[in-house]
């Protein structure tokens, strides 16, 4: 065996080689090798994120139409695959702390002194180019968390003095994000950062050994034997590298299986429970989204800085600031030739720490921010049901081939209540808010306070339920009650259906029970799919009530009900005796199904509605696009996938 | 042992821990794709009976939604189906996919056989080789008759089969 190794090594001198490149026989001293383990850890990490990168490169697609859902995959139908993302993202979470502390243990040695400044400025240059990967890596799902922050990682270099309009030109691929925005990103993150970062560390890593080995050779003396105190930098110095290595990446694996990015809090309304997992992508890009953005924990402090100064202040913030930092670190080795060695290092020293203990003091300091603002709580809550919501529809369906924000544009569950604020929430209510939640809002002497709705609480409209509340009092104030506030809405507020609870609802008169069955008989023309099927005899008991044939326990005529006497409806009306032509009332037929709300919604004062003394406006297709209104009246009548 | 070949042994360890970690759940993700045999063959209605005749050999497109990882596609192509009506009451399907290689197999403009432009096979009308590459003749398809109210409709259970073989084996 030695043989053929000599043989090879006689050849090719790949002995040497790796000696050089893994650094060996690099002499290192031993009391201080514990310290050494973070270039070393870095290293390693960085090999992990190369593997790693790479093995997610043979499922990503870096296009609009393709890279969510890719992503998507990866997460839930590939082998491993959530463990490699997570791997991914938090190990380079990771090199970033482990870069700090490396940096700090520099300047507490003053590890960038003569002749070690090129070591140094090399090292300066791999910490940035992985916070450029970092950077660049995140927006890659085009998910609305990296897309946002993307816009304004780009809109912020759009602001640098001069170069700007031409960097952001450069960067977004054109003026609007679009495919070529994520083209160039992808060949930022995968081949331009990684290339000059492998180029540096080879070059940082020759500085090194060459500088070692000219202490040593120095130190070795005239028979070129070696100095006691020093070892070979392998196994020694590996070794200790490698269990640093590990320990930090047995964290990352924790993280990643412990600590997702967002956790839905309890139960998401619209995804199936057994379907609620960690979020690990936010849902899919929208340019028409809203996005309450906050940058990573990295440029925290930045942002929290930039909100205390002015807007015309803003860029000695996101570009003074950090420009002032490089120099600081880069022009470290020079102070000692104004402040002398000791004081140097001392200032150094001093002013690292004090603004590293600035920037976590920040960063801290913003995440308290959020934590406390309730307005952005609620914003995280939506956008992680949101994001829940796109990740199951995308697990049931698939990603269309336009790509994934039709997922979502095409969701019931998701457009419903966004139109309901828009359109109905003027004046109705949704379960006492405008549908998302959030109650709306009037300007009273100046401050905005909840406002009383002028119509219907429709959340349930046209169920059995709903009906029954409805014909037990229709003046309360989630019927009619509030209609008087409306224009000609007194014929309501005051009019004969009011008219006809009083004499009709009520003890002795009608009983609870035979308002639930003829409420159960009109809720049927609704056709809910949820709708459980009613019993013959709540039928029978039902019709009696409608059309006037209640008998009570002695058989004699009650004249409680007559619905028939205003309202049509075919299933109230066996005998097919119409109702009169006087008092009118609205026709019942298909009340409250998918037909009769869009007519209605498109036309409520039209002839089988509300032709006399209509007051809600109508909505036709400019307004109200039939795609639109095909998703609200969806959502309104709860019929969307779960 | 020494301290240094205990520290060559931990180095050594450590690192075929790394090798593991990475290559394990790596080699998996890699080979994720490779199992993914969720396809289940369909039966589909190609055609009409009454619109095929008896020795005239009909091409059908086979059109139906398909996943191609993770996009979904609405109804399109995803083979193509040669029917061949023998009498009133029987017909026989073959894959249009040739068996050689995967081209399209067409019939042949001045002879009554199918013929594959690619490397020139040649097969009869009941699917045997004539001549040419390919190691087995045309890929039969299963067929069916169903009667859907007054019409009789020809369906086929479409598949996909490996290429090159001598034997027919299904792609899955």
């Amino acid at each position: 065996m030695a043989n053929i190794r000599d043989w090879i090594d006689d050849r090719t001198g790949y002995r040497g080689f790796l000696h050089g490149v893994l650094l060996l026989n690099f002499p290192v001293d031993r009391a201080s090798r514990w310290r050494y383990v973070w270039g070393g850890s870095l290293s390693i990490l960085f090999v992990v994120e190369l593997v790693t990168g790479t093995l997610l490169m043979t499922v990503y697609s870096p296009s609009e139409a393709a890279a969510w859902g890719s992503v998507h995959y990866i997460e839930h139908n590939v082998a491993w695959g959530h463990f490699i993302r997570g791997v991914h993202h938090y190990t380079s979470n990771m090199m970033l702390i482990v870069i700090l502390i490396h940096a700090l243990t520099l300047v507490i040695t003053a590890g960038y002194r003569r002749p070690r400044e090129f070591t140094y400025w090399t090292g300066l240059i791999l910490g940035g180019l992985v916070l450029g990967l970092a950077i660049s890596g995140n927006p890659l799902p085009w998910d609305r968390k990296g897309y946002w922050a993307y816009q304004i990682e780009t809109g912020i270099a759009g602001t640098m003095p001069g170069i700007g309009a031409q960097l952001r030109t450069m960067l977004v691929g054109g003026t609007d994000f679009g495919n070529l925005t994520l083209t160039r990103l992808y060949t930022l993150h995968v081949i331009v950062l990684p290339a000059a970062a492998v180029f540096l560390l080879v070059i940082h890593i020759a500085l090194m050994r060459r500088e070692k080995l000219l202490i040593v050779k120095k130190a070795a003396g005239p028979l070129g034997i070696a100095p006691q105190n020093m070892e070979p930098y392998w196994p020694y110095q590996t070794t200790r590298n490698m269990i640093v290595g590990a320990f930090l990446l047995a964290i990352v694996v924790l993280q990643l299986n412990f600590y997702p990015e967002w956790t839905p809090q309890g139960a998401v309304d619209s995804v199936p429970d057994e379907a609620v997992v960690a979020i690990t992508q936010t849902a899919p890009a929208d340019p028409d989204s809203t996005y309450i953005a906050r940058p990573e924990w990295y440029v925290r402090f930045l942002f929290e800085l930039r909100h205390m100064v002015d807007k015309e202040h803003e860029v000695y913030i996101t570009a003074g600031l950090p420009a002032a930092i490089v120099l600081f670190m880069v022009l470290m080795p020079f102070y000692e030739s104004i402040l002398g060695r000791k004081l140097a290092h001392w200032f150094s020293l001093t002013v690292f720490v004090a603004g590293l203990g600035g920037v976590l003091f920040l960063t801290f300091l913003g995440t308290y921010h959020d934590r406390t603002d309730d307005s952005f709580q609620l914003a995280q809550r939506k956008e992680i049901e949101q994001a829940g919501r796109a990740i199951w529809l995308a697990s049931q369906n698939g990603i269309p081939p336009e790509g994934p924000a039709g997922l979502l544009r095409n969701d019931p569950q998701t457009m419903g209540p966004q139109l309901f604020q828009t359109h109905c929430a003027h004046c109705h209510t949704w379960d006492g808010h405008d549908g998302t939640g959030t109650p709306t809002m009037e300007i009273v002497e100046g401050k905005p306070v909840p406002a009383t709705p002028s119509a219907s609480d429709l959340k349930g409209f046209g169920t059995a339920q709903w009906l029954t509340t409805f014909l037990t009092d229709p003046s309360d104030e989630k019927f009619f009650g509030n209609m008087h506030k409306i224009t000609g809405g007194d014929e309501f507020s005051e009019g004969a259906m009011v008219a006809w609870a009083e004499e009709n609802v009520g003890e002795e008169l009608l009983t609870q029970k035979q308002i639930q069955a003829v409420a159960a008989l009109i809720a049927e023309e609704a056709r809910h799919s949820d709708a459980a099927p009613i019993s013959a005899e709540v039928r029978e008991l039902g019709v009696q009530v409608f059309a006037g044939g209640l008998k009570d326990a002695d058989g004699e005529d009650l004249d409680f009900g007559n619905c028939l006497r205003c309202h049509e409806m075919g299933a109230g009306d066996p005998d097919e005796v119409g109702s009169d032509g006087e008092d009118a009332g609205l026709d019942l037929n298909g009340y409250a199904s998918e037909e009769w709300l869009k007519e209605f919604i498109r036309d409520p004062g039209g002839e089988t509605f509300y032709p006399d003394k209509n007051v809600m406006p109508g909505f036709d297709s400019t307004e109200i696009s039939d795609r639109d209104l095909n998703l609200l009246v969806k959502w309104m009548r709860n019929e969307w996938p779960r | 042992m020494d301290r240094r070949r205990l520290f060559q042994r931990l180095s050594g360890l450590f690192c075929a821990a790394y090798v593991a970690f990475l290559a394990i759940p790596g080699i998996k993700f890699l080979r994720a794709p490779l199992r993914d045999t969720r396809r289940t063959s369909k039966r589909r209605r190609l055609a009409k009976l009454s619109d095929l005749e008896v020795g005239v050999p009909r091409k059908v497109v086979v059109i139906d939604q398909r996943t191609d990882a993770w996009t979904r596609y609405p109804a399109g192509p995803i083979g193509a189906v040669w029917l061949l009506r023998r009498d009133d009451t029987t017909v026989e399907a073959f894959s249009a996919t040739c068996p050689h290689l995967g081209c399209a197999v067409q019939r042949a403009a001045a002879a009554d056989e199918f013929f594959c432009p690619c490397h020139e096979a040649k097969f009869s009308n009941d699917g045997t080789v004539i001549a040419g590459p390919s190691r087995r003749g045309l890929d039969t398809l299963d067929v069916a008759l169903e009667s859907v109210g007054d019409e009789t409709w020809v369906a086929v259970t479409f598949d996909k089969f490996q290429l090159g073989t001598a034997e027919k084996l299904s792609r899955g």
